[in-house]
């Protein structure tokens, strides 16, 4: 290292022959065909984003309603209300697990710990969902897919629910409040 | 009212003003141009003060929260401003002997401004030639033009950053539902991280960049719900491309090392991709903290100093991801010369993480893991081989698909490999061979997960352009360096051999 050139480029310049000056307009040109796409895309991309700032009025609570919804966003708050931070809660994906549901509602809800339960249509008995039980939680929270919104349940209910459900021969498919 | 901007630079400054001044402590860096020196300063106070409060949470039981913030910030910025003062006041008290403003003491502890550096002997060796100085002049404008539109892209990233909360996907999986976790607990040993029975993903991926965010959180008093955190993570990306343009200014020159910072600042997939500057990924931070190292490792010659701040930057790559621990290795092995002020910058470089790995080690220790990828026993049960080639059938179509994409890439990867063959005789260099490998670095690191993992397709598709990210830095020095080449090329084509390197 102690005697090289410091620009690699010009080190082996003098003692190797050059090769064609075809690839060499190649890469210029490749690079300079990238550039004038992708600047003026991020630059126009750019200032979008600095107008956005400079009009934006939003509170964090406005911003979450207008990335999440306000039927999500209305959701997470009353249980965040309903559920202290201390406080832990029983997780079940009640959607497409690819949807990434539980994910969502387990940061929303964060710092109450949650206790993975199961997915929603695996969960056939309360017997079986007794059995499954690795922590005394009272509270249930059903997540969904992406923008969906939660559902809080008292373990009792989420229990009665699924017997009356696995009776009735069908899912766990409660109208929005009902069961909270 | 506007979004939180000025919450958001508060944010930055959280880190970026003890990092500054922790610059003085190093020679190599305070002598760096303002924009170079604040980018080291950045990622030195992100790895002080967020490291800091992590080894002081765990280690010591202290409670994150804000006067711990302020005296984790305080002290690196202390330290600096008396390493400041200790030196102005050695030029002083020389001065004041009435020494002579020739002897060794006085200009070597003060350097005129603007002739530190790497290019300042240069910039005089050629100062009659006229023909190099117009391409200076070019070079220089090509330089400020790129650096302009950057700066633009930059100011749009932290914009976007401050106006909506995190709305990405791992972002909110793992790191900052983590940062959540332990505000809530007031440490990084929180119970939830603790408890097996917990629900939570990657219980056992290092915690630097969720303490950053509880440290942004603390000190500003913030709804947990405002996008503050998010001020962090875009600040990389000024400082990703300000550590490629000063690593690849020294190897190829002004006018490439500022295209490639260019080109990077203009891959969509850096900015708003799974990983890049937008999301709350570690993806970016990890690429700056280890190019970062391996451009100081790399530059200039082998002084203990330089090793102490490329061992913290190496250190802190190792808190930032699983993976910043392999890569922390590889750049001291690439980076190792031989004698003794290279054993020593090794020793300097190696100690903090070595140190930083048994306090990592000692961390996961007490966290069950679960929800993750467990590599060690993958690993274990002997699935490497022949998996690293029997499965490349089905990986590398995934990896070539992604690469492939215009909406992530707008054509880079298209570019990247027509300007490395057409440059590659300055790829035969040892300095820009070592780049060339430390890029190669993450892309191993994946292919060896993706051989033993059950899943290689689905997880390849989900993570192989962040780890292109990861050797971002040295990859487009490499490149940068290839660009040289190309316009020498072109510039010169005919003229002879023996006069091109005058």
């Amino acid at each position: 290292m102690r005697a090289e050139s410091r620009h690699p480029s010009r080190a082996r310049f003098a003692t190797r022959a050059r090769p064609g000056r075809v690839p060499a307009m190649a890469a210029a040109g490749l690079l300079g065909l990238y550039l004038a796409v992708a600047v003026p895309k991020g630059l126009w991309r750019a200032g979008g984003e600095v107008a956005d700032a400079v009009d934006d009025h939003e509170s964090p609570d406005q911003a979450r309603r207008r990335l999440f919804g306000d039927s999500y966003t209305d959701a997470i708050d009353e249980i965040r209300r309903a559920l202290p931070a201390g406080e832990g809660y029983l997780m079940v994906e009640g959607g497409s697990g690819m949807l990434g549901g539980t994910y969502w509602v387990r940061y929303d809800l964060a710092p109450r710990r949650a206790v993975y339960l199961g997915r929603l249509n695996e969960l056939t008995s309360a017997q079986q969902v007794r059995r499954r039980l690795v922590a005394n939680l009272r509270h249930v929270v059903v997540a969904f897919g992406s923008h969906k919104p939660p559902r809080l349940y008292d373990r009792f209910r989420f229990l009665q629910e699924i017997d009356r459900r696995a009776r009735a021969g069908s899912a766990v498919r409660g109208g929005p409040g009902s069961d909270r | 009212m506007t979004a939180d901007l000025a919450g958001g630079l508060g944010a930055i400054a959280l880190f970026a003003v003890p990092g500054f001044a922790l610059t003085e402590l190093f020679p190599g860096l305070r002598r760096r141009p303002l924009p170079r020196r604040a980018a080291y300063g950045y990622l030195l106070g992100v790895a002080t003060v967020a490291g800091g409060l992590y080894a002081l949470s765990h280690l010591g039981g202290v409670p994150l929260r804000q006067p711990a913030v302020w005296a984790a910030a305080a002290a690196p910025a202390l330290a600096g401003a008396a390493a400041c003062l200790l030196r102005r006041r050695r030029v002083w008290a020389s001065a004041r002997r009435g020494a002579d403003p020739a002897s060794p003491t006085s200009a070597g502890a003060q350097p005129p401004a603007g002739a530190a550096g790497p290019d300042a002997g240069r910039t005089q060796a050629v100062a009659g030639d006229g023909s190099r100085t117009a391409a200076r002049v070019r070079g220089g404008r090509l330089a400020i033009a790129c650096a302009v539109a950057a700066t633009v892209i930059c100011i749009g990233v932290f914009a976007e950053a401050m106006t909506n909360p995190p709305h990405d996907w791992d972002g909110r999986m793992t790191w900052c539902a983590q940062a959540r976790y332990i505000r809530a607990a007031g440490t990084v040993d929180a119970a939830v991280l603790r408890d097996e029975r917990s629900y939570i993903s990657h219980p056992q991926y290092p915690l630097l960049l969720p303490v950053a965010q509880v440290a942004v959180l603390e000190v500003f008093g913030a709804d947990p719900d405002a996008p503050l955190p998010r001020a962090i993570y875009a600040a990389f990306l000024p400082a990703l491309l300000l550590v490629i343009y000063d690593g690849a200014r020294r190897v190829a020159g002004r006018a490439s090392a500022a295209l490639a910072a260019l080109a990077a600042a203009a891959a969509p997939f850096v900015i708003r991709g799974e990983g890049g500057a937008e999301s709350t990924y570690s993806d970016l931070p990890l690429a700056c903290f280890y190019g970062a190292g391996l451009v100081l490792l790399l530059g200039g010659r082998p002084r203990a100093a330089s090793g102490w701040a490329a061992g913290l930057l190496l250190a802190a790559a190792v808190l930032t991801k699983n993976e910043g621990a392999v890569l922390a290795a590889l750049a001291l092995a690439l980076t190792w010369r031989s004698g003794r002020a290279g054993a020593v910058r090794f020793a300097a470089a190696a100690a903090p993480v070595v140190l930083v790995l048994a306090f990592f080690a000692s961390w996961r220790a007490g966290i069950p893991n679960r929800q993750d990828e467990n590599y060690p026993d993958i690993l274990q049960a002997g699935h490497l081989w022949p998996g690293i080639v029997t499965h490349v059938a089905d990986f590398v179509p995934v990896m070539l698909d992604k690469m492939n994409r215009f909406r992530h890439w707008a054509g880079f990867w298209w570019m990247a490999p027509v300007a490395l063959v057409a440059g590659r005789s300055a790829l035969r260099h040892p300095l820009a061979r070592r780049y060339l490998a430390a890029a190669a670095g993450p892309p191993l690191v994946a292919w060896a997960a993706y051989s033993v993992h059950p899943t290689p397709v689905n997880l390849a598709a989900v993570t192989w352009e962040r780890f292109l990210l990861q050797a971002a830095v040295p990859l487009l020095i490499v490149l940068a360096c290839a660009w040289a080449e190309v316009w020498r090329r072109l510039a010169r084509p005919t003229a002879s051999p023996a006069g091109s390197d005058a």
